[in-house]
């Protein structure tokens, strides 16, 4: 394989994507760094700044002042999901399957090579929109005078520090690639587009809600009703949700540290409310998953491309994403939902039913569930309704 | 050398290749049977495309996983991959970046194909892709071709200059493999024959092999005495075939001894007409797998 020839051959593929992925971006980045509130005019510099939504000339759509981390980011996050689908097509594909897999090069290498060619594209994309951004916030700062006189006294121009910019632009491509990789690696077990969106879907809801869950379920009950423990703040579980090891939460954490730093302002969103275990947990799972995806997509070898674009046989692991989900959706309910209501626990469960089944059907691409499939099933929406039965009973809502 | 010793493949409940081995190395090979018999099965796991769920296959020595024996080999499949928006350039650019391309070669016979090379591949017809396939195929250079079924839709003026190529191939010492249902086209240029049936070699006509080999002799035959399948298989003839038309009847017999057949025939049947009619190439292999498929039952 002449790697050069093949990289200029794929670069020239995706160029399309690239084009696409900058436009995606920069329509949203464009549109809130010109008409965002980037300008912090404060009474006095030496305390930090009150909101404002005011400015000569320019209509103001977002009231608080901004520094644009919070719609650059999720982009980001858009990007990094949806490229390893790309990346790992060619074993969506019959046809391309038999071109690439009995070419004369290291499997591993082909993919790593398409693997960082995704990834360039991804951080030349987003570092093109996000310095693009930049700029024009710092153009529109940069246009306006230190002072402004108004009815009531003088406005001080607190103006933005640039150089966190930088510093927050290095962090989240770090973020980026190494949820870029997490996410390789779970369409890495998918022979089929609909396969690694399903994938993708399940791995992401457990890890956004399996420790609101857990805490909600068990150390709820554990700790108000058999332990006499320590009171647990339903505001500090409900905030589980924003601190779940989910692919958002270190977006979210550098938000949170970023946004001060370069506004000035004080953080947004609290963070103190949160556990200091919560950081550790999440810090380990992320680096874990970053790890194993590493090792998985840089030293594994691709499996047998004899299912290439029709999805191969169910792995058991697998099906336990797919069940453990519903069970989180089933414990969700009894947690959040409105419970004490007879009418309503029987709509939920009965459209929980329905949808379980319809996930269990499209994953094992048939309508005829085996029994242990319906026992598996029956068993969770038992375990779910049984919840619900107690926090109702308890009345905890 | 390609070694392929002992290998099974099974796709969920089904066995596509099962405990087959073999060896090829030299010439033009036709590898012929049904749909399903496994032919791109085993292309595939040759060209390394897929994985033997046991078994062991080499090429020259080495495993067909090392990258020193995938540069020898080159696996066209019956359809294959064409980048999105590409024309006859676009697609020359991603096989020379995998493989090493006579480019010169490429455009040589694509002109003698009188292929467009500045259209879009998808404005293309079966045939033209086909064409343009094969001239690829032709202008790698690899020891080991894999062809999966290219003969498809080609008319018989490029099958023509296509034979040559493949000849001139061989005589290269380079090894074609071909699956192809197109069995005339395959006389015309193989050296030896595999027949697949269910995953297994049921035909291999290079002597070298132990496969067993069946002997058909086909008959034309009139007669006044009553004359049918059933009335053979009762007379204890070996029978594979048999149909009537009007007075005349033909009879395909398997292992059968030349002589003590035609004496069996005149002794039950007092023909007024016999005569042995010649099977070609195609008939054989039909009737090789039909008798496969009988013994089956």
């Amino acid at each position: 394989m002449k790697l050069k020839s093949f990289i200029k051959w794929q670069v020239k593929q995706w160029l399309p994507l690239f084009i696409l992925a900058i436009l995606f971006m920069g329509s949203f980045v464009l549109l809130w760094t010109t008409f965002g509130n980037v300008m912090n005019w404060v009474s006095d510099l030496s305390r930090p700044p009150v909101s404002n939504d005011n400015y000569d000339g320019i209509m103001v759509f977002f009231g608080e002042t901004s520094s644009c981390l919070s719609i650059m980011i999720p982009l980001l996050f858009v990007i990094s999901l949806i490229m390893p689908m790309f990346v790992y097509s060619y074993r969506f594909n019959r046809r391309q399957t038999d071109t690439f897999m009995q070419a004369p090069f290291s499997k591993n290498n082909f993919r790593i090579t398409r693997i960082l060619i995704g990834l360039a594209l991804i951080l030349i994309s987003f570092s093109i929109v996000y310095f693009l951004g930049v700029l024009i916030i710092g153009v529109r700062q940069l246009s306006l005078p230190d002072v402004r006189e108004v009815n009531d006294g003088v406005l001080y121009l607190k103006r933005f520090n640039f150089g966190h910019y930088f510093t927050a632009y290095l962090f989240f491509i770090l973020i980026a690639s190494l949820q870029y990789f997490i996410n390789c690696m779970i369409v890495s077990f998918a022979d089929s587009i609909l396969d690694a969106i399903l994938l993708l879907f399940f791995v992401h809801c457990i890890l956004i809600f399996a420790e609101f869950v857990l805490a909600s379920t068990i150390i709820t009950l554990g700790a108000r009703y058999y332990l006499n423990g320590p009171y647990v703040d339903s505001y500090e579980i409900l905030n589980l949700i924003l601190f779940s090891p989910s692919m958002l939460y270190f977006f979210f954490l550098g938000s949170n540290i970023f946004e001060p730093l370069i506004t000035g302002e004080y953080v947004m969103m609290s963070i103190v409310h949160c556990q200091d275990y919560i950081y550790i947990l999440n810090g380990i799972i992320f680096a874990l998953l970053s790890g194993v995806s590493i090792y998985k997509i840089f030293f594994v070898r691709d499996p047998s491309g004899e299912f290439a674009g029709k999805g191969g046989p169910r792995k058991y692991p697998i099906s336990l994403l797919v069940h453990g989900y519903f069970l989180m959706i089933g414990l969700l309910y009894s947690f959040v939902g409105i419970t004490g209501i007879l009418v309503l626990i029987i709509l939920f469960f009965v459209c929980y039913s329905i949808s379980y089944y319809a996930v269990i059907a499209i994953y094992n691409r048939t309508f005829k569930i085996n029994k242990a499939q319906i026992i598996t099933m029956s068993s969770i929406a038992g375990v779910s309704l049984l919840f619900t039965i107690i926090y109702s009973c308890l009345g905890i809502w | 050398m390609i070694e392929v010793k002992n290998v099974t493949k099974n796709f969920f409940d089904v066995c596509a290749i099962d405990d087959l081995s073999l060896k090829i190395s030299r010439g033009i090979v036709g590898l012929v049977g049904q749909n399903g018999s496994g032919k791109s099965t085993l292309l595939r796991l040759i060209g390394n495309v897929i994985y033997q769920d046991s078994g062991e296959i080499f090429i020259d020595g080495i495993s067909n996983n090392d990258k020193e024996s995938k540069e020898k080999v080159f696996f066209l499949s019956d359809n294959p991959y064409v980048p999105y928006f590409s024309n006859v350039d676009d697609l020359i650019e991603l096989y020379s970046s995998l493989y090493k391309l006579n480019k010169d070669k490429f455009y040589s016979i694509v002109n003698s194909f009188s292929l467009p090379i500045n259209r879009r591949i998808s404005g293309f017809s079966k045939g033209m892709k086909r064409q343009l396939f094969i001239a690829l195929t032709l202008s790698i250079d690899a020891k080991y071709y894999l062809l999966d079924e290219v003969f498809d839709g080609l008319d018989p003026l490029v099958m023509n200059i296509i034979k040559n190529e493949f000849l001139k191939l061989s005589e290269e010492d380079k090894v074609i493999v071909i699956s192809s249902h197109n069995i005339n086209a395959l006389q015309r240029m193989a050296d030896r024959f595999l027949i697949l049936y269910k995953g297994k070699i049921i035909k291999d006509d290079d002597s070298s092999n132990e496969t067993k080999k069946a002997e058909f002799l086909k008959y034309q035959i009139i007669s006044d005495k009553p004359l049918t399948e059933s009335i053979l298989k009762e007379l204890h003839f070996n029978v594979l075939s048999f149909n009537k038309l009007g007075s005349v009847c033909h009879a395909i017999f398997v292992n059968e001894e030349k002589a003590s057949l035609e004496e069996k025939i005149n002794k039950y049947f007092t023909p007024k007409f016999v005569e042995e009619i010649p099977i070609d190439m195609e008939e054989t292999l039909s009737l090789e797998m039909l008798l496969a498929k009988k013994e089956e039952k």
